[in-house]
């Protein structure tokens, strides 16, 4: 597969947000070194919103495009994400090589979804550590337990928290809360 | 101790008292009152400008646009904001009502704000000491952001329970242009981003209408009821929370599952700020226990004497953890 080609397909994973932290560096790299790149990624970008039925149409100014560039011009570290998702196409492992893949692997570890689940058992099966008396922080440690997707209910349990949460409590920026209220996809948490 | 006086020479006993005030206000020293009066113009810029603008969310490994339109006026300060990519979501705050409507999930929400941390926040900068005995904060030269020239901010945390944060303003009018909250490595986790940014003379109230319509769409109303001095916010104590975040409000929910009340603590260092629930485990009804994250919202639940407790906050994943560990039930 020629470089573009492989760029090509990593910036769909971008476009479609399954990228790590790691590949996220590397295709904004990319990006920014080559400027038909960049032309593609606007254009995905406005493809794949123009797919999810997403654009009001009194925004699909033709200036739009230009602005997100302009951004993407200015900051490229604007895109750095701290979430490592776990989905890695072919195509950005390939792009990622091995020695990043490792690293990959290891934070993946740490993102491993820690939630538990009990139904009627008794809260003390829960290895709870006695909370620190001085402020230590002690690393949460990421224990081996069921991975799987949590159940319906319990997510939107978790859901309606956060939307309160942002909703109620205002951080020293004013519109972040909102921000994440807007850009918060369904199971975008405990994902 | 006439010895003493006269071994002290006026230039000794001088630096004697400046190392004294030096040691007592080191916590000040290195923060930059003028990093802080910062802050607080974009505090009211924020409130007090007429603008709108388009602005990127990164969070999660995604970028998110959304638009911007805020009007100040007699009746205070009211925005919307509206999502420009996926299913279309909008955020409008009319004074501290705040509505959310979810396309995707054909659901208003109406909620009121609470104004804890807003008031800290407002404070700004005569609570200066309060402030700086957590964060740091500095000026960190200029930049531009969607064309404007904008002064760099960099507030950094004393400790390992609070994110660091960057805030570019605009050099003219104070507006945030630009933020990230940055996690304990330095790695920006929650950025936001003006793409462009006008301020206008005024905001037609007619832009801050909701586009969706909201029909067949299900209505929750968050009525809380504040909780300060009532026997459950008596009963309940977060018994040991990282320094300085202290409760700005106790309330009771009734909307938020399934109308089983939810008792909500509130804390904040002035920053950031921390959400507790704690609701009435049913016989036979699924508790949960461990982590999970939103962006730089970290979540944990624990179960405290057959409740489920749920603590929320823009904090590091150790802080929402000490805190739902040290929540107590404290019978009266």
């Amino acid at each position: 597969m020629t470089e573009t080609a492989m760029n090509g397909e990593a910036l769909s994973a971008l476009v479609d947000g399954e990228l790590n932290e790691v590949e996220y560096g590397n295709i904004l790299d990319a990006i920014n070194r080559e400027p038909e790149l960049k032309q593609r990624w606007v254009r995905y970008h406005i493809a794949a919103d123009a797919l999810k039925k997403g654009l009001p149409p009194a925004l699909l100014k033709p200036d739009f495009a230009a602005r997100v560039m302009q951004a993407v011009e200015a900051e490229p570290t604007i895109l750095a994400p701290r979430n490592i998702t776990q989905k890695i196409s072919p195509a950005a492992k390939q792009l990622a090589g091995l020695a990043i893949a490792a690293s990959v692997t290891a934070v993946a570890v740490l993102s491993v979804q820690t939630w538990r689940l009990q139904a009627g058992a008794e809260p003390a099966a829960i290895a709870q550590v006695a909370p620190p008396v001085v402020n230590v922080v002690r690393p949460i440690t990421a224990v081996a337990v069921d991975n799987a997707p949590l159940p319906a209910h319990v997510q939107s349990q978790i859901n309606q928290y956060l939307l309160s949460h942002n909703q109620n409590a205002l951080a020293a920026q004013r519109m972040l809360p909102y921000a994440r209220i807007v850009g918060f996809a369904s199971g975008d948490a405990a994902e | 101790m006439a010895v003493l006086h006269h071994c002290l020479s006026p230039l000794s006993f001088a630096r004697v008292c400046a190392l004294l005030i030096v040691s007592s206000s080191a916590c000040a020293a290195d923060s930059d009152p003028a990093a802080l009066s910062l802050l607080k113009a974009m505090h009211d810029a924020g409130r007090q400008l007429n603008y709108q603008g388009t602005f990127v969310y990164v969070n999660n490994g995604k970028m998110e646009s959304m638009q911007i339109y805020h009007r100040a006026d007699a009746k205070g300060d009211h925005d919307r904001m509206v999502h420009l990519n996926g299913s279309t979501r909008e955020v409008i705050r009319d004074g501290d009502k705040v509505t959310c409507i979810l396309s995707d999930k054909k659901s208003v929400h109406v909620s009121r704000l609470d104004d804890g941390a807003q008031r800290i926040l407002s404070a700004l900068p005569s609570n200066f000491s309060e402030f700086t005995q957590y964060y740091t904060f500095m000026l960190a030269g200029q930049d531009r952001v969607a064309g404007r020239v904008t002064k760099v901010v960099h507030v950094d945390p004393r400790d390992k329970f609070r994110y660091g944060y960057r805030f570019w303003l605009d050099a003219e009018n104070g507006l945030l242009l630009k933020s990230q909250v940055l996690a304990e490595d330095g790695v920006p986790i929650e950025q936001l981003m003006f793409t462009s940014i006008e301020v206008v003379r005024e905001i037609s109230p007619e832009l801050l209408k909701p586009e969706l319509k909201g029909e067949h769409y299900t209505l929750t109303e968050d009525k809380s009821e504040e909780d300060v001095g009532s026997a459950v916010a008596l009963n309940w104590r977060v018994a040991n929370p990282p320094l300085g975040f202290l409760s700005t409000g106790h309330k009771t929910r009734h909307v938020l599952t399934g109308g089983v009340p939810t008792h909500h603590i509130i804390l904040s260092d002035g920053l950031a700020s921390v959400s507790v629930y704690i609701e009435k485990l049913d016989a036979g009804k699924k508790r949960f226990v461990g982590s999970s994250y939103m962006g730089a919202v970290n979540i944990h639940g624990v179960v405290v004497d057959e409740h489920q407790v749920t603590v929320v906050g823009e904090v590091p994943a150790a802080t929402v953890k000490m805190v739902a560990d040290s929540i107590q039930f404290v019978k009266q």
